[in-house]
């Protein structure tokens, strides 16, 4: 139980809606991120040369977790607890600010992530799935495993665009993760002129959809960034998993 | 070259970026080496000849930024109120551009801070007499998720205790701007984890006045815990009035403290406000307390009043509109930034970092002209950070 459904912002979303923008959006992509003067990592590629990883050994979730956008389910909360990034960081290797964190488990078919953002000022403006998301405060998941990359982009409104791509291919928007997220919000979105506090997303991630079994000893490559327009500030993109040490979960 | 005079008289004379950023401070350590330093008034360390040449200035980045503190050409816009430097919310001015710009990280890694002498006479739980003001703030220390107690920040807070323990001065008593817990409001992981904050707090012997946040009612801004209000008696909110409240002999979450000199040169009253225990009855308290006059008057609330989302927060503003007052502290914010004359968030004690600085605690110290300096404690450092040092007069207008 949690605060009174009057006060939750909780959004559940199947998706369902593929809309096939293809090759296209990817340069709008990249376009849309130059022009607002992002600071974005270089994403992590499949074909980039192996270095140093770091591992995350991501627990069996130990109880049920709903997907209610609150991460009070025992799957989140009971022994061992879940895997977690960590601060995210800077291009330049420091803290990242605002505050961003990932959290893992897995179990019955999913992995779980939950996307933890401190956000004094919550922007979103896409409403539609496959929509143009990285205009907004967002979070990326990118998952690689055997050549292939997986992309997740979820907004401060639980509003999902996945993409996938072969080698350094084109991002092939018809691709459906089958992701479902659910968030919640402390503070006014769109509204600039008061302080917001954050937005986390829960997320679950069907294994098949990466082509995975979801089995203890499996492992995919991850990173994670999270794009952010402060007030008075240019948009900032930071992450984990990216860069020279990359991401690698492995599940336990 | 350009010479620096290091915050002189708190502030604001000449260029102080060079050494900050580049010169003996910029290790972190305090600046005692090269120049000699010597002490004003105020407390502040003084570095009385440095200078810095154009060569080691082309070399650092951080150089062509003048912080809040120092003046600089950086244009105020029309009937705002801006820093020395011409720019607002902490930002600093580009000195080769002359505009506003958020502070690059590295730079302005902090001084060494000196309270001045130590204060002397008591505070308990009921206030107290102290021959000068001289406390601490700290604020918002909660994981980042709900129920997540095994990521209380516990080591952050505790160090943070340690650290105003272990000021030289120590501060006479501290108060906390709220959000002690990140729990659902029906389970008891808020218990639990304000037990870890008080171990935390344990590590200091003074006087703590705590603030309530939205976290100690459902965790939502928007939320009014309490007897007859919206979200009732949460069990964050038991847990704070249990655990933090009862200590020190408070059964509502709003409340007064009085600190006064013990000749009454000068009265001091520190209002805490429960923004997210917002009640008619608590706004006439408000409006009373305020109403009688004292030298100085601190208001303590969890929300700024730009997070007027919070239901106290306006009808708080509309009473303190009415009446006198010193300063406003609040937190919510994870960051510190003096976001209007008379108002400084501190709420950088643990919780995700929002703003581009480190944990730590604010301080708050009476000087001999009767202004107060407000600075804050690096967590990591801890130094002072001299672009965030202001100075006000009992009424909350600019101290020289």
């Amino acid at each position: 139980m949690g605060a009174p459904p009057r006060n939750r912002s909780a959004l559940l979303l199947a998706t369902t809606l593929v809309v096939a923008v293809g090759a296209g959006l990817t340069v709008r992509h990249l376009f849309a991120a130059h022009s607002l003067g992002a600071s974005v990592t270089p994403r992590a590629s499949t074909q980039a040369a192996a270095g140093p990883e770091t591992v995350l050994r991501v627990p069996h979730m130990p109880g049920g977790i709903t997907l209610d956008g609150d991460t009070d389910d025992p799957g989140w909360i009971s022994a061992p607890g879940p895997a977690r990034t960590g601060d995210f960081l800077m291009p330049d290797g420091t803290p990242a600010r605002p505050f961003s964190e990932v959290r893992l488990v897995w179990g019955d078919g999913y992995l779980y992530l939950a996307l933890y953002a401190a956000d004094e000022d919550i922007e979103t403006r896409t409403t539609e799935r496959d929509g143009p998301i990285w205009l907004d405060d967002e979070f990326r998941v990118v998952f690689s495993r055997e050549g292939v990359e997986y992309a997740i982009e979820v907004s401060p409104k639980a509003v999902i665009t996945d993409s996938m791509r072969v080698g350094d291919g084109k991002w092939d928007y018809t691709w459906n993760s089958g992701a479902h997220a659910s968030v919640e919000i402390d503070g006014s979105v769109n509204d600039p002129k008061n302080i917001d506090e954050e937005w986390a997303i829960e997320m679950a991630v069907p294994f098949e959809s990466l082509g995975m079994k979801g089995e203890p000893g499996e492992s995919v490559g991850m990173s994670v960034t999270r794009c952010d327009t402060p007030k008075r500030s240019a948009r900032v993109c930071t992450g984990w998993g990216e860069g020279e040490s990359r991401g690698r979960l492995v599940l336990k | 070259m350009r010479s620096v005079a290091w915050l002189v008289g708190f502030g604001a004379i000449g260029s102080a970026i060079g050494l900050a950023c580049g010169g003996s401070t910029a290790n972190g350590t305090a600046p005692d080496a090269g120049p000699e330093t010597s002490q004003v008034d105020s407390g502040q360390a003084v570095d009385t000849g440095s200078s810095v040449d154009a060569a080691s200035e082309a070399a650092n980045p951080c150089a062509i930024y003048a912080g809040p503190s120092t003046k600089a050409g950086c244009q105020c816009p029309s009937g705002r109120t801006c820093a020395a430097n011409g720019c607002r919310d902490g930002d600093s001015c580009n000195t080769s551009t002359n505009t506003c710009e958020p502070t690059p990280a590295g730079c302005f890694p902090g001084t060494g801070y000196d309270g001045g002498t130590a204060p002397t006479g008591t505070v308990g739980t009921d206030g107290g007499s102290l021959s000068r003001l001289y406390f601490a703030v700290v604020g918002d220390t909660r994981p980042p998720s709900e129920d997540d107690t095994s990521g209380y920040p516990t080591s952050i807070i505790t160090k943070i205790f340690q650290d105003m323990e272990a000021l030289s001065p120590k501060p006479a008593f501290a108060v906390s701007t709220g959000d002690y817990q990140y729990a659902n409001p029906a389970g008891v992981q808020g218990a639990v984890q304000i037990d870890l904050y008080m171990g935390a707090r344990a590590g200091y012997s003074g006087q703590v006045f705590p603030a309530m946040g939205n976290h100690e009612c459902t965790g939502y801004t928007t939320s009014n815990c309490g007897a007859g209000n919206t979200d009732g008696i949460t069990g964050n909110y038991t847990a704070f009035l249990d655990k933090m409240l009862a200590p020190i002999h408070q059964t509502n979450p709003y409340y007064e403290v009085d600190v006064d000199a013990p000749d009454g040169s000068w009265t001091s009253k520190i209002l805490v406000v429960a923004a997210n225990a917002w009640t008619t009855d608590q706004g006439t308290w408000l409006d009373t307390a305020m109403a009688r006059a004292t030298t100085y008057t601190f208001l303590v609330r969890h929300e700024a009043s730009g997070a007027n989302t919070a239901p106290g927060v306006t009808p708080a503003e509309t009473i303190m509109s009415h009446h006198p007052f010193t300063m406003s502290i609040v937190g919510h914010t994870h960051t510190y930034q003096r976001t209007l004359e008379r108002e400084v968030i501190m709420g950088n004690g643990g919780a995700p970092l929002s703003g581009g600085v480190d944990y730590g605690f604010g301080m708050f110290s009476q000087q001999a002209d009767g202004s107060i300096a407000v600075d804050m404690i690096d967590y990591s450092s801890g130094l002072a950070d001299p672009t965030f040092h202001f100075s006000v007069k009992p009424d909350g207008s600019p101290a020289p």
